[in-house]
Order: structure tokens, then sequence, then C-alpha cells
């Protein structure tokens, strides 16, 4: 038995992937390997650590908060300020001014039109997006911010994957990490429309430089009877260049009061 | 096991009791570089090891998530796991706090 071979499969042998036939072998060559054996018990120790990281408590409360602020038609920036305070490094200014913009592009929509996109306002088949939804709403619901929520917004959904990974691959390393994880991956949500997470960098860029696209992908997304209400919208919004115009603001440290305000 | 009671005697919400204090600070110190050397994983394998490992969530729920393929998701967290392991050596390294050396 090559010790490569099993090194390569000791990571399905503790998820209990293996066939009981590879397992076995695996265990006889556990047994006389000792490097294969510490690995193994590091890879073990490695999980439990993962898996005792604190009960993301926090989390919610920053979920419901920056729920409620979409919900109000605000920037999210105080908040953000308030829980990670980076102000200053350029790529945190960059990622707070995309979230930003992408949060206010929603508050746009959402605040100014009065209506929630939604992919549909069925309860999901799907019992992981139902509990996934049935989440949102809860938090929602707990902030005070909301009844009008019907399962979930999927502009807001949208928004806040955009925003909070945004945050995190800005985050500073300590007290804010768990927050910044838990809030950003517990939104993701298996029934919305695709963001494009791990080409951060390049949703940032191009939303900076024209909100169409993203708007256009709302639009898209929209559920049919409502599609009609969003295009002038979006037109109206592209026409203003608010997202230009927040992403400018914010980088001059100020907030984007004008551009919400400005819809009421 | 020694690793053990790093990882799960420390949390925020834990009342007090008649735990050692030097356990308590090991425990966060731990969760802190836990959460540092997360910090430092690229991010595809980051996602994957944060919503199956942290979250609890399923290789297939992970898929459908990431938009990846559930092999994939496996490698991924493999991957990670391991990236994990080496940066967070002297946790989780049998030396340790455990029986000798």
């Amino acid at each position: 038995v090559s010790h490569d071979h099993v090194s390569d499969r000791l990571g399905e042998h503790l998820e209990g992937d293996l066939s009981l036939a590879e397992s076995m072998r695996v265990d006889r060559h556990l047994a006389e390997c000792a490097a294969c054996s510490s690995e193994l018990r590091e890879l073990r120790a490695t999980v439990a650590l993962l898996r005792g990281l604190p009960d993301p408590e926090p989390p919610e409360r920053l979920r419901a908060a920056v729920m409620c602020r979409i919900e109000a038609g605000e920037g999210s920036r105080p908040l953000v300020l308030r829980l990670f305070g980076r102000i200053g490094e350029p790529r945190f200014a960059a990622a707070l001014a995309a979230g930003c913009a992408a949060l206010v592009v929603l508050s746009v929509l959402d605040f100014g039109a009065g209506i929630f996109l939604g992919t549909s306002s069925e309860p999901s088949p799907n019992p992981v997006a139902a509990r996934r939804n049935s989440g949102v709403v809860t938090v929602a619901d707990a902030s005070g911010a909301s009844q009008r929520l019907p399962g979930r917004s999927a502009s807001a959904a949208d928004g806040m994957r955009t925003a909070l990974v945004a945050f995190d691959i800005a985050m500073p390393p300590k007290r804010a990490a768990s927050e910044g994880f838990a809030a950003s991956f517990g939104f993701f949500d298996a029934s919305a429309p695709p963001v494009p997470l791990l080409d951060l960098d390049g949703e940032i860029e191009r939303l900076m430089a024209d909100p169409t696209p993203f708007l256009e992908r709302m639009r898209r997304t929209a559920a049919p009877e409502r599609r009609h209400m969003i295009a002038p919208l979006v037109e109206h919004s592209a026409r203003r260049g608010d997202v230009a115009l927040v992403a400018r603001t914010l980088g001059m440290a100020a907030p984007p009061t004008a551009v919400t305000a400005s819809q009421r | 096991v020694s690793e053990l009671t790093v990882s799960h005697e420390a949390g925020f919400d834990l009342p007090p009791g008649p735990r050692d204090p030097e356990d308590a600070a090991a425990g966060s110190e731990a969760q802190a570089r836990v959460q540092e050397a997360l910090l430092d994983l690229a991010p595809d394998l980051r996602l994957a090891v944060v919503l199956y490992d942290i979250e609890g969530q399923s290789y297939q729920e992970v898929a459908r998530v990431l938009r990846i393929p559930e092999g994939t998701v496996k490698s991924r967290i493999h991957r990670a796991r391991n990236a994990l392991r080496e940066r967070l050596r002297s946790y989780v390294s049998s030396g340790r706090g455990g029986a000798s050396s």
C-alpha cells in the first residue's frame, strides 16, 4: 500500500466516505504508519477546533441590523463602521463602497418603489431553501423591521451577499472574524439567483463602474408580475448614476444620505 | 483528549463556572488563531470549509450554494482542512498537552 495514496484518502476516511474495503485498507496502513496516523489525528483535531468555534450569536444581531437598514432604505455605513472600523485602508474602502452601493441600489429598488423582488412568493418545495427563507423572515421580524417580507426579498438577499462578502475580505483578523463569517455565510440561500461570489473583485469593479448589469439582473430575477414595475426604476437609477455617486461619496467619508433620501 | 478541551470549553455564552482561567484563555487564544487561519485561506477553500465545518451544512447544500459539484466541495474541504492543520500545528499536533513529548 503506497503511503501517498493513503494520505490522499485520509479526508474521505475521516468523513466515512470510503467503501468498507477501502476503509479497512486505510486502517491497516494506519496501524503501521506513524506519519499517516498522526496526520489523521491532526486532521481530527483541526475539525474539532473548527466545530468548536463559538456559536455565532453576534451575527444574528448583525444580520437583523443590516436587514433593518435595508428595510429602512439606508446605506450601511454606520453599521459597518461600528463593526469593522477599518476605514482608511484602501481595500476596505473599496469593499465598503461597493457593499454600500449594492445596498443603496437595493434600497432604491425596494424602498423607492415599495416593492420587493422575489423569484417566487410561494413556499419553496425545497426544504433547504424553505428553512433558509424562514430564517430570514424570523430575523427580519425579530428586528421589528418589517412584516412585508413574504418569504424573502431576493434583492435584499443578493445585496447582502455582495455586501457582506465584500466586508469579509477586508475584515480585521480577530474580533470581527466570527461575526463576519457567520453573517456572510448565513445569508446564502439555495434558491436565490446566482451571484459570482468567487469573483468578488471583479464584481466590485463592475458594480462601481456600471450598475446597469446589476440592476438588469435584479430585473430578470424579479417575479414576472413585478417586472413592469422595475424597468422604469432601473432606468431611473442608471440615469442618475446613483451607484457611482454613492461609491464616490463614501470614498470621501460622507454618508450616502442624499441618494436614499431623494427616493422618498 | 486535550485538543477537544481546547476547542469546546471556551465560548461567548458559557456561564462563569469553576473553569480554570488559564484554560479559558487558552481556548479564546485558540479560537482567535483558528479565525486568523481561516482568513488566510483562499476564498474558495474558506467558503467550502466554513459552510461545511462551521455552519454544518451537508456536501449537497454546500455544492448548491457555491454552485460547484459535490466532488469539488469534498476536495476543497479536504484541502482547506489540510491547510488549516498546517497553520494550526501547535494546537492540533498530538504532542501538545498530550501524554508525552
